[in-house]
Order: structure tokens, then C-alpha cells, then sequence
């Protein structure tokens, strides 16, 4: 059972505070899903999760299991199974995508890397996902569409095998299709690998692959309300406006437009 | 592939197509001379490997041509005169350890252009100084220079030359240092246009690697050190389509960073 863990969490980028005292707590075999309007510091979260050094945490703690993540730097947080689906993932010129897997493998099975293995894994998984095969000797997301972007981030979820995923807004810029594929994806995953994972999205679509434990309304830096998938349908019939008496526009989160397109 | 290679003074050659000269200097103060036409549609690599020399090339591309020239020894002086009516693309890697280079483009026929990339690994002292001659209508300049600065300093000065009545060209210029020391590199980049009918950029940009790049792979595992490493390679071999340059690159990435 992994647990990760997080306590009070304030964080300011700019001398701006954006979280404030979060609280949040996910297990192993559990789906959390978080909603809330722009700039609420939805993406900022899963970033100070990872450790990006572009934020500073103020104040609270978190916990990966029983270890501090506070004072681990970005690449011992992923080495211990946390995953961060990315919401603009980089473009990286000239190194490729095969190279990048394989030194984030190898780097963390050290001697028990075989090349074959993973060339064979690596294969087969852009297969699942109805990838291109040139696009591994292609830039990391050298000239991907959006939705390409995406998938590649599964890929190397897929490849990484962690304990604890992170997706923000991993549906963005898919078509139906790739949708599609994508959520079943994430879901195969998490009944085979039993993970703990957090979704963070604008749309109901998405969560017709992926099924929620637990759905979080986020505003203003912190959780303001807490349930299950009936959370979804109470945004999407009031905006985020309803669950603290205000009315708020929902930005461009245009869940109900989603909803009357299917 | 055309192959000529210039080591110790001693010229070498296996060409078609191509006519080389060499004047050799008589003693330290002079300056040597190497003349390349192209006489019809080529590929050409060349070598130099030179030390305490200096030399001028002058190159007559006649024809559209891809050039390969990679640099190694210990110092140099070095003046390239590209003369072009054609399409000229040049990859060049530069392996020696100090070099003062000046390059002189000029653009001599309507609709001529080059398109020239440019990687290097600072280890001592290098200066460039390129000069480009948008000379005729329609022209085409597109250089890059992609160097990494591991712990000497590189001065990187570039002219774009476009007179009045020189109208529709083109001139990119592209230049990237990454510093990885502290000592001091410099990039002075200049567009001398009189027309208005041009289109002309120019990029000049000194650092390190940004920080969302390094996230992007440290959130996969990737430790400091060969998420620099990996970012260094990328840099370096980008657009490097020529298999024995990419060879000596990866392998000189490998000696330095590993
Ligand atoms: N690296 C950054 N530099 C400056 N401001 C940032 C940075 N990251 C996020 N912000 C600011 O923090 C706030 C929350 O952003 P974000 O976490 O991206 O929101 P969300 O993902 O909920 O849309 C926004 O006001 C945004 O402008
Ligand atoms: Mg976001």
C-alpha cells in the first residue's frame, strides 16, 4: 500500500501565494479527481508534488509513504514511483525519445537494464497506444500535435511503471479517438498495477474511461469541497460557482458544452 | 561522398567534380591558401586538422552543393570566403581547441543561399566573425551556430549586409551559447539592411539550459547529471545529418561530459 500524503501545503511562485494550506491524501487502488476553474493552482500542485524548483513551498509537508518529499529533488521523487502526466509537456530538440527512455530506465534499474527488454516494451507499448513507430527516433515531442504530446506522456507512464500518477489535464487535446484510448489506458493500468492516481480535468468526457473514487472541487488554491462522481454533475449543472455560495464563471472549462455534444 | 582533408600541411584528395588548390605558406608569417570549385552537383567533406596556422579557403560553389567540414588541432586562424550562385548547405563541427575564424558569405546570383549550421564544444578560446553579403534580389541566408561552452569563452560576431535595392531576402541568423563555466562569452549580432523588403531575424542567446527542460527530465528519474548530459547531446547533434560528423561529435560529447 503506497500513500501519498499531503499537509497544510502553501506555495507562492512570484512572491504570489497560490496553494493554501491543501490537504489532500491519496492511496493505492484509489482515483481522485480534481476539478476547479483556471488559475486555481491545479498544475501548480502536481509541479510542487514533483519538487519544481519554480515554487516555494511556504509552509506543510509531503509525505510519499513515510519519506519527507520536501527536501528530494525532482528525480529522487520519481525514482521513488511518483509519475507526473504533464499538462504542456516540453519539446526537446534533438533528444530523441528513445534516448530519454532509456536513460530513465536504466537510470533506475541501474544493472538489471536490458536493452532488448526494453526496446521490446518500448514496441509493443506504442503499439497499445496506436502511436507512430518513427516517432521514437523523433525529438521528445519534436513537432507532436497536442494529442500526440499526451500520449507520449502515457507512454512514458507506461514504461516507467510508477506507484502514484499524476495527470494533469492528460485529456486536453485529444480527439474522440485518442480519448478513447487514452482513458481505457490509464484504467488497464490502474487494474493491473492497483496505483494510486490523480486526475485533473475540466470535462465529463474523460471520466467515461476513468472512474473516481473520490471527485475534489479545488478553488482558490484549496479544496473547498469533497465526494463522489455526483460532484461532477453539480459542476456541471451549476459551475464551480455553487459550492461556496458564489457565482463564479467556469473560465473555459466548458463542461457543459462537452455534455450536450454526446 | 568527395573527400579532402588537409592534415600537417599535407593535402589529400579524392574528388569528381571538384577542383582543389593548395598554396602552402613559405614560413610563419605568410598565409596559406586552399581554392575549392565545385564544377557540377556535389557532396564534399573536409578535414583540417591544424596547428599554429593560417590559412585561407576560399570556396567557388558553382553548383548545389552540401559541404562537411569538421576542424581539429590544436590553434588556428582560418578566413572562409564562401562565393555562391547556388545552394550551398554547410554542417561544420568545430574540434580544435582555439580557433580565430573570420567567415565571409557573399551571395553573388539571384536566388542563391545558404544555409549553414555550426556546432562546437568551447574548451579554450574561440572567435568567430562572419560577415554575409546579401550581393543580388531573392537571397537566402540561414545561419545557426549551436556552441557549448564547457570552460573557455566564445565570441560570436555576425553581420547581415543588405544594400537598397536588394529587394525579397531572406536572413536568419540563429545563434546559441551554453555556458556551462563562469568565464565570460559574448554574441554581437548585427543586421546592416537598407531596404525595407527583407526579412531578417536575428536570436542571440547566452545560458544555461532553462529550468522546465531540466524538470521535464528529472520528473522522469533522470538525475542532474545526465539530464545535462542528455540536453548537451540533443543541442549538439540536432540537425546533424551527416553520420561520421554525428560520430565525432557523440564521441567528443562522451570524453568531455562522461
Ligand atoms: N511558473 C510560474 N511562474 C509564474 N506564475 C505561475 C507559474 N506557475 C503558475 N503560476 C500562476 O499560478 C496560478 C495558478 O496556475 P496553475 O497552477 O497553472 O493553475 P491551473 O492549473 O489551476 O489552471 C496562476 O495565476 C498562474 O499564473
Ligand atoms: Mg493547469
Amino acid at each position: 500500500m503506497d500513500t501519498l500524503k499531503i499537509i497544510n501545503l502553501t506555495v507562492s511562485v512570484d512572491d504570489k501565494v497560490i496553494l493554501k494550506d491543501f490537504n489532500l491524501e491519496i492511496k493505492s487502488g484509489e482515483i481522485h479527481v480534481i476539478m476547479g476553474p483556471n488559475g486555481t493552482g491545479k498544475s501548480t500542485l502536481t509541479k510542487v508534488i514533483l519538487g519544481d524548483k519554480n515554487y516555494q513551498v511556504l509552509k506543510g509537508e509531503i509525505y510519499f509513504n513515510d519519506i519527507l518529499l520536501n527536501d528530494l529533488a525532482t528525480d529522487e521523487r520519481a525514482r521513488l514511483g511518483i509519475f507526473l502526466g504533464m499538462q504542456n509537456p516540453m519539446e526537446i530538440e534533438g533528444v530523441t525519445n528513445a534516448d530519454f527512455l532509456r536513460t530513465a530506465i536504466s537510470t533506475r534499474e541501474k544493472d538489471n537494464f536490458k536493452l532488448f527488454d526494453f526496446i521490446k516494451e518500448l514496441d509493443k507499448t506504442v503499439d497499445y497506444l496506436n502511436m507512430s513507430k518513427d516517432m521514437i527516433h523523433r525529438g521528445i515531442n519534436q513537432g507532436f500535435s497536442g494529442g500526440e504530446k499526451k500520449k507520449n506522456e502515457i507512454l512514458q507512464m507506461y514504461m516507467l511503471k510508477p506507484k502514484c500518477i499524476l495527470l494533469d489535464e492528460i485529456d486536453s487535446g485529444l480527439d474522440v479517438d485518442s480519448l478513447k484510448i487514452v482513458g481505457n489506458s490509464v484504467m488497464d493500468y490502474f487494474r493491473e498495477y492497483k496505483s494510486s492516481i490523480l486526475v485533473i480535468t475540466h470535462y465529463q468526457r474523460l471520466l467515461d474511461y476513468i472512474k473516481p473514487t473520490f471527485v475534489h472541487i479545488m478553488k482558490d488554491g484549496s479544496i473547498i469541497k469533497s465526494g463522489g462522481s455526483e460532484l461532477v454533475k453539480e459542476v456541471e449543472q451549476e459551475g464551480y460557482g455553487k459550492q461556496n455560495k458564489k457565482f463564479s464563471s467556469i473560465g473555459t472549462c466548458v463542461v457543459k458544452e462537452m455534455i450536450k455534444d454526446e | 561522398m568527395n573527400r579532402i582533408s588537409l592534415v600537417n600541411n599535407k593535402l589529400d584528395s579524392s574528388i569528381n567534380d571538384i577542383k582543389v588548390e593548395y598554396i602552402k605558406a613559405n614560413n610563419f608569417f605568410e598565409i596559406s591558401k586552399l581554392n575549392i570549385d565545385t564544377l557540377n552537383s556535389n557532396d564534399l567533406y573536409l578535414v583540417l586538422d591544424l596547428d599554429n596556422e593560417k590559412l585561407n579557403i576560399n570556396f567557388n560553389i558553382n553548383h548545389d552543393t552540401n559541404l562537411y567540414i569538421c576542424v581539429k588541432g590544436s590553434s588556428a586562424k582560418v578566413k572562409y570566403s564562401y562565393n555562391i550562385i547556388n545552394s550551398l548547405s554547410v554542417l561544420k563541427y568545430n574540434a580544435i581547441d582555439s580557433i580565430n575564424e573570420m567567415v565571409e558569405v557573399n551571395l553573388n546570383k539571384e536566388n542563391s543561399n545558404i544555409n549553414y549550421i555550426f556546432k562546437s564544444i568551447g574548451t579554450v578560446k574561440e572567435n568567430y566573425d562572419y560577415v554575409i553579403n546579401h550581393n543580388k534580389l531573392y537571397t537566402i541566408s540561414n545561419i545557426t551556430n549551436n556552441c557549448v561552452n564547457k570552460e573557455g569563452s566564445i565570441n560570436i560576431q555576425i553581420s547581415g549586409y543588405v544594400k537598397k535595392d536588394i529587394k525579397g531576402c531572406i536572413c536568419n541568423q540563429n545563434n546559441r551559447i551554453i555556458n556551462l563555466c563562469n568565464n565570460k562569452c559574448e554574441i554581437r549580432p548585427n543586421l546592416y539592411i537598407d531596404t525595407d523588403d527583407v526579412d531578417a531575424n536575428h536570436s542571440a542567446l547566452i545560458g544555461r539550459f532553462s529550468n522546465d527542460e531540466i524538470f521535464y527530465l528529472n520528473s522522469r528519474g533522470i538525475n542532474e547529471v545526465d539530464a545535462s548530459n542528455l540536453l548537451i547531446k540533443g543541442f549538439l547533434l540536432s540537425n546533424i545529418s551527416n553520420e561520421e560528423l554525428e560520430n565525432i561529435i557523440k564521441e567528443d560529447i562522451d570524453n568531455n561530459w562522461r
